[in-house]
């Protein structure tokens, strides 16, 4: 596959960026090859539809490319990139609600049938399920924070960048968001 | 030591110093309530741990839609991978251009043009009619030109002949 060839570089991000910046194609594609598949997941997590994540991923990365010439080199370009799909998540979510298109129900949103289960009991696939729409019932934030730490593996400091916020900020929205989470599985007699 | 549940999550996720981790499992080890709180916690994110969706291989799935929207339109991308500072310049160079073809060429007239992106800034140039033509003193003092940082596409500006 060509994009997993593409992926293999010694270029480091803020180094793709600045040649994006300077009109180089393939750098700008070298990135989004390489970050694609966190993007999506992380939206994925944000939205709770495959669709929609789809939809944004895409957007993430024009943005990402027309604010390449505002970009500041100071390695933390993950943070960044997952701060301007995190907005965009949010943004989202807020117009639908105040639309009522789609209400934040996240017992009918697609992840459960386009998430692909064959390697995984049924069982533990359904409890999986109700975790992630416990997840995705979570306040905005705390469920951004969350899906940032637990499921992209940042860490505190990553999490306060994207989120632009203090680390204290991020502590207590995790910890909000367990509690929360815990809260929610109990009520609903799952056992977390 | 008072309890330590305000610091479990960051506990479970490995967000403790070296220090803070010493001191919270000691903790741990001597208070009930803290442990069993502590052992709630960790069944959540270990529940969290199995209900992260795999994403499936889609390295390079993306980039023919992406590409169609920045370097797939040619001048866009070729004009929005620039820097800000850079685009002010290549617009103010267009217009500059502009200016002198329609000077040379005598009875050119300019068209309103302006293009921005869906959320970007905007580039205009406005250049009304009876500053193009070789005889008028005022020569852009009727035109208005706004460039802000997100900047347009290059051909923002264009000549087309025939006499007004």
């Amino acid at each position: 596959m060509a994009g997993v060839g593409l992926q293999r570089s010694d270029r480091d991000d803020d180094d793709l960026m600045a040649a994006t910046a300077a009109g180089e194609e393939a750098a700008f594609r070298l990135l989004v090859d390489r970050w694609e598949r966190d993007v999506l997941a992380f939206l994925i997590h944000m939205t709770g539809s495959r669709d929609d994540a789809e939809d944004l991923a895409q957007e993430t990365f024009v943005r990402v490319f027309r604010q390449a010439g505002r970009y500041r080199p100071e390695g933390k370009f993950r943070s960044w990139l997952l701060r301007i799909a995190g907005n965009l998540a949010r943004s989202r979510q807020r117009r639908r609600r105040l639309l009522k298109w789609l209400p934040l129900d996240t017992d009918r949103h697609d992840v459960a049938s386009s998430t692909p289960g064959a390697d995984r009991g049924i069982e533990a696939e359904q409890t999986a399920q109700v975790v992630r729409a416990a997840v995705a019932r979570l306040p905005e934030r705390q469920r951004q924070a969350l899906v940032l730490h637990r499921f992209q593996g940042l860490r505190y400091t990553e999490v306060a960048e994207a989120m632009d916020t203090s680390l204290a900020g991020v502590e207590s929205l995790i910890q909000r968001a367990l509690a929360g989470l815990r809260a929610d599985l109990t009520r609903r007699g799952e056992k977390p | 030591m008072k309890h330590v549940t305000d610091r479990l999550a960051a506990w479970a996720g490995g967000e403790l110093s070296a220090a803070e981790l010493q001191e919270t499992e000691r903790h741990l080890a001597g208070c009930q309530d803290c442990r069993g709180e502590a052992e709630r916690l960790r069944e959540t994110w270990d529940a969290l741990g199995h209900a992260a969706l795999p994403v499936g291989a889609r390295s390079g799935a993306l980039w023919p839609a992406v590409r169609e929207r920045t370097f797939g339109g040619a001048a866009a991308g070729w004009f929005f991978g620039r820097s800000p500072a850079m685009r002010v310049s290549l617009a103010v160079a267009t217009l500059a251009a502009g200016v002198l073809f329609g000077r040379l060429g005598g009875d050119l007239a300019v068209t309103p043009a302006a293009v921005a992106g869906d959320d970007s800034g905007l580039a205009a140039v406005w250049l009304e009619d009876s500053s193009w033509h070789g005889d008028s003193a005022g020569g852009l003092s009727d035109s208005w030109l706004a460039l802000a940082d997100s900047g347009a596409p290059a051909e923002a500006v264009s000549g087309q002949g025939g006499t007004k």
